[in-house]
């Protein structure tokens, strides 16, 4: 029997933690002014009226704890689930916002809009989907980039 | 040399319980702190500038919009970025494009008619570049008033009011 490979356990600590601290700073912005927060969510014209508090309350709060807990290293394949479904929602989010032809203003780190293109949102938020989607291989699967036993 | 390991299903059970505690840790934290802190959202009501919570922001109806646009009273300014703009606006706008900086927004105020009410728009459904833009204006123009027209774009489209396009682009509301 070969030993692990550290390649992949050196990749998945840096991974989760480049993530979390993504997710941590994402959450600080929005659980200081939710009400700003609220707005963005309400620009991205998908949910429900009723529904627009209650994300932008829950969702900085989640980013937090997500943040922390992948950083912690704590449930992490759970973290990892999350974080994964977390930038499939977003992806499909501002793409959604693309095809109506909306230029709307991210909120993705910050309720304070600064504007950028619609298609940088895009290409930044599939840049950390990529990396989650890598963390989430690695954690299902840590022996995949083993060296095969000769 | 990559080699694919099968993964067992237990796996995936104990991701989705793990990924289920951390939403549900997450609501809990986020209504304990939305009830703590001194303002908190009403976490199931319409949006607050629905409500008019907003109440010192000064606005104007479309129909007065209308009036002072027939009239030739106002000047309509279209707070969306240039691309937006150039597309079509309403009928003589001007584009001073929310966040365009201090000297931008004095050259465009120059050449502005005296004494006209200046009316701002753009197309997000809460007008948040039209009321950054009359913060930046607040100040800066004594001698006109200043006034948002609410989800401005989208109404004067939807009322079918007068429009400025660019020849090779049909306007976005007339389109569908």
């Amino acid at each position: 029997m070969k030993s692990p490979s550290p390649v992949p356990r050196v990749l998945i600590i840096v991974l989760r933690i480049f993530l979390g601290v993504v997710f941590f700073y994402a959450s600080i912005d929005k659980i200081l002014y939710p009400s700003a927060f609220a707005e963005i969510v309400y620009n991205y014209r998908i949910l429900p009226e009723a529904m627009i508090h209650v994300t932008a309350v829950v969702l900085p709060w989640l980013e937090l704890l997500l943040g922390l807990f992948l950083i912690l290293d704590l449930w992490l394949p759970g973290a990892v689930l999350v974080a994964n479904t977390l930038f499939i929602v977003f992806l499909g989010a501002i793409a959604l916002n693309i095809a109506r032809g909306l230029d709307i203003d991210c909120g993705c780190f910050s309720s304070d809009g600064s504007p950028a293109p619609m298609y940088y949102y895009l290409g930044r938020d599939a840049f950390l989907f990529l990396m989650s989607l890598i963390a989430g291989f690695l954690v299902l699967n840590p022996r995949a980039f083993q060296q095969k036993a000769s | 040399m990559i080699r694919p390991i099968p993964i067992s299903f237990e796996k995936f059970r104990i991701m989705a319980k793990q990924g289920m505690l951390i939403l549900l840790l997450a609501v809990i934290l986020a209504v304990f702190a939305n009830t703590a802190r001194p303002r908190s959202l009403p976490l199931f009501a319409p949006p607050l500038w629905k409500q008019g919570v907003e109440a010192g922001l000064p606005t104007v109806s479309i129909e007065e919009a209308e009036r002072l646009f027939a009239y030739k009273k106002a000047v309509f300014i279209d707070a969306r970025p240039p691309e937006l703009y150039d597309a079509s606006h309403i009928r003589g706008a001007r584009n001073i494009p929310e966040g365009s900086g201090e000297r931008f927004l004095k050259e465009a105020l120059s050449h502005l008619p005296k004494d006209s009410m200046l009316i701002i728009y753009c197309d997000d459904q809460t007008s948040a570049a039209s009321r950054s833009l009359a913060r930046e204006l607040a100040g800066k123009n004594k001698a006109e008033e200043v006034r948002i027209l609410l989800r401005g774009w989208d109404l004067w489209i939807t009322n079918e009011l007068p429009i400025e396009a660019r020849a090779s682009e049909a306007p976005k509301g007339k389109a569908g």
